[in-house]
């Protein structure tokens, strides 16, 4: 089937632009687990909850599926106010969490205790698959202990302009600090997919944050106090600072940058392809549109560019709305036309929006889609030397034209160079003509060193093979490694000057976080934002009362 | 120390591009530490000694590398008529030529590469090692080293090394000296790149 589809252009799909306006789908990996804990009927208990009455303490919760149980293990710690920061550079905060794989003994607890408080000055062993830590937002956790202690529901309005009890500033899996590798995970089903082990982290997490919100009401006025309102409580997502850290994990791993953008686009294209709305995509699709325009009217930001965004972004859905009111579900092939209609007549983030609207209702027709966004590299990593250089620059002419587009030779154009920082060891962007340490930068220039081995390589017989021509120019090793890889994956790159004087890494960011399933972007400069997790979203126990998704979208239940 | 696999891999790349290599040969660098790494051989102490010896005479055609040496096998591999890959006359850590022949054998065609002590022997991509000496596994060299192909490298039952997840054991010290290589590519902090390289905001008590 997927032969014949047609799909939107690498071109289109992979620029700065369009990558800085995405949205979270029916294939964002929050969903995708959470369908999955559903349809396998996981049961979620919490065997330990040693917290005292000012919260603080150890817990447990323990994740059982079909074949394996894993436990996230939560500590919980006395903070002074001038520690709590999300940036890198913190050394303790609120909480801390481990994902455990199985379930740990108290000796297991006892190593973790002296290690994940301390997060990266920890280490860790191949029992642990994740390592995250949350700070509190500190006056919404007091103002709902007060109203809860006091017996009545905290502000919905407050609650829902934050959004969330804690944010993470970190959530580490494959093999950081001695920790399981995803080796050791890639062939479990519930595993295999990208970044479910962080998933299933994050969503026990946001339980552990209202347990511990309802436990501190509750030691304090024993005889007052009253849980959260199970419709209320859903409106604690968990929050999550992101930074630049994040942002050239999508350069570095083409192959999954590939694969996420392809079953997505593949999913697009299968929707295209309908001839016929059925009765109950053209049910669905008004409904998840008149949620998601009240869902849009609460997205809250600083950012007066985002805010702007977002004011586009609310009169394009009651764009799409009228269209719906005229037919447009009606006629042939109604989704593609309504793609086609929203490329002239809607902004961006309209655009994408579109998209995730004209994908939701079709669970049944793209959902095995979600099988196919992992990625094994070492599938791609052996060079194929026996290649004629011919052959390999006819890859670079019809994949790379892009890189043409730029002009790496002028100072806007590299005007960037990304580097590790000596201090935190974490990724860190560069004015190459103003700071020292441009000749550490990392290889992520993609398009720059493209177009210069494309033109080392046009002065070369074409007939002599890869292997010959390496053995002489082992500088061009990396890259000819990722464009004979790329030869399978069309949306591999990102189609645009990531050393670019107005490169906006939260543009990659914001990308990347719509796979996770992220919602509620609020940039807070160029190069980091704030999002929501799993807010609306069922706790343990309501997962298989709320099959319907529509919590996304901000429905009540 | 328990280190994952995944650290031994990050190490060994960036530790060999801090020594100087390209990109693309410290990738190679860490895939190769990865995959005897992943078979409890010794590789953290060959590897760091030839890469110190690499950054200590930057200046040389680096012939006696065995990453170079790898990678120039396996790219025109299989040699035309079957003939066993010529190696330099001396050859740094020649443990770490294994991974590289062992992808050269998943084309089904045997190899195998000897030093003083030490036969591999790859199959189909699987270890079979004959080791006289345990301590020549990391021998340092620069040493001859020899390869054969074909029915020559074929042996009958020794034990395949297999790979196994779950990590690997590192001496601290050793480690230590790797990570001071992979320092190399860091980027000192200064007040600019502290204001403006993360971005972040300060403090965070909303």
């Amino acid at each position: 089937m997927s032969d014949a589809l047609e799909m939107r252009s690498p071109d289109e799909v992979m620029s700065l632009a369009r990558l800085g306006a995405a949205h979270q789908t029916r294939l964002s990996f929050l969903r995708t687990m959470l369908r999955r804990l559903t349809r396998e009927g996981w049961v979620i208990d919490r065997p330990v909850f040693e917290i005292d009455d000012k919260g603080f303490g150890t817990a447990v919760y323990r994740a059982k599926g079909p074949e394996r149980t894993y436990s996230l293990v939560c500590f919980s710690i006395d903070l002074p106010d001038d520690m709590r920061t999300d940036r890198v550079i913190a050394v303790a905060w609120d909480t801390s969490y481990a994902l455990f794989d199985g379930e740990p003994t108290a000796a297991d607890i006892a190593r973790l205790r002296d290690n994940v408080p301390k997060q990266e000055a920890g280490r860790f062993t191949e029992k642990e698959l994740v390592l995250s830590r949350a700070n509190k937002s500190m006056r919404l956790f007091a103002r709902v202990v007060d109203a809860l202690a006091a017996g009545r529901q905290p502000d919905a309005v407050e609650i829902e302009e934050v959004g969330y009890l804690m944010r993470t500033t970190a959530v580490y899996g494959n093999g950081k600090l001695g920790m399981a590798d995803r080796d050791v995970i890639r062939d479990r089903a519930e595993l295999a997919g990208p970044f479910q082990a962080e998933m299933l982290t994050v969503w026990l997490i946001r339980t552990f944050t209202v347990d511990l919100v309802e436990h501190v009401a509750r030691a304090r006025a024993p005889e007052t106090a009253v849980p959260l309102e199970p419709s209320l409580r859903r409106r604690f997502g968990v929050g999550n600072a992101t930074g630049l850290g994040m942002a050239p994990f999508l350069v570095r791993h083409p192959g999954l940058t590939g694969r996420w953008a392809a079953a997505r686009e593949t999913a697009l294209a299968r929707v295209r392809a309908i001839e016929r709305a059925s009765e109950a995509a053209k049910a669905r699709f008004p409904q998840v549109l008149g949620l998601a325009r009240r869902a849009v009217s609460a997205w809250v930001t600083s950012d007066p560019v985002q805010k702007a965004e977002i004011a586009a972004l609310a009169r394009d859905l009651e764009l799409i709305e009228r269209r719906v009111e005229e037919g447009a579900l009606e006629e042939d092939h109604p989704f593609d036309k309504l793609i086609c209609w929203s490329e002239w007549a809607l902004g961006l983030e309209g655009q994408e929006y579109l998209v995730t609207l004209a994908i939701e209702p079709h669970g049944d027709l793209v959902d095995d889609l979600a099988d196919e966004m992992a990625f094994d590299e070492e599938s791609t990593f052996r060079i194929d030397g026996g290649m004629p250089l011919g052959t390999l620059r006819q890859h670079i002419a019809k994949a790379y034209r892009w890189v043409s587009r730029h002009d790496y030779r002028t100072p806007e154009g590299q005007a960037r160079f990304w580097y590790y920082s000596e201090d935190k060891l974490e990724p860190r962007l560069g004015e190459r003509f103003e700071e020292p340490g441009a000749e550490l930068e990392q290889p992520l220039g993609i398009g720059r060193d493209v177009q210069a081995l494309a033109v080392a390589a046009a002065l070369v017989n074409p007939e002599i093979t890869v292997g010959a021509y390496l053995a002489d120019h082992p500088e061009h090793r990396h890259l000819v490694r990722r464009i004979q890889a790329s030869a399978a994956l069309p949306y591999a790159e990102i189609h645009d000057n990531v050393l670019g004087a107005r490169m906006r890494p939260v543009d990659i960011l914001r990308w990347k976080l719509a796979f996770f399933g992220a919602t509620r972007f609020d940039p807070r400069s160029d190069r980091w934002l704030r999002i929501t997790l799993f807010q609306g979203a069922p706790f343990p126990e309501e997962l298989q009362a709320m099959k319907s998704e529509n919590w996304v979208y901000g429905a009540a239940a | 120390m328990h280190v994952s696999l995944n650290e031994v891999e990050n190490t060994a790349l960036k530790a060999a591009r801090g020594a100087g290599s390209p990109w693309g040969i410290a990738e190679e660098a860490g895939r190769a530490s990865r995959w005897l790494a992943a078979r409890g051989l010794p590789w953290l102490a060959p590897l760091t000694a030839m890469l110190e010896a690499r950054l200590a005479s930057p200046v040389t055609a680096h012939a006696d590398c065995p990453i170079l040496a790898g990678t120039r096998i396996v790219d025109v591999w299989p040699l035309r008529g079957g003939a066993a890959p010529a190696l330099p006359k001396a050859i740094r850590a020649p443990l770490l030529l294994v991974p590289f022949l062992a992808q050269a054998s998943e084309s089904g065609v045997p190899v195998a590469v000897s030093w003083p002590g030490v036969v591999a022997h790859l199959i189909d991509g699987a270890l079979q090692p004959e080791v006289a000496d345990m301590a020549a596994l990391a021998a340092e060299g620069p040493l001859a080293a020899a390869i054969t192909v074909g029915a020559a490298a074929q042996i009958h039952g020794a034990a395949v090394l297999k790979p196994r997840t779950g990590g690997a054991e590192v001496e601290p010290q050793l480690f230590d000296r790797l990570r001071g290589l992979a320092a190399r590519t860091y980027v000192p902090e200064s007040e600019q790149s502290k204001l403006k390289g993360a971005g972040a905001g300060l403090l965070d008590n909303d």
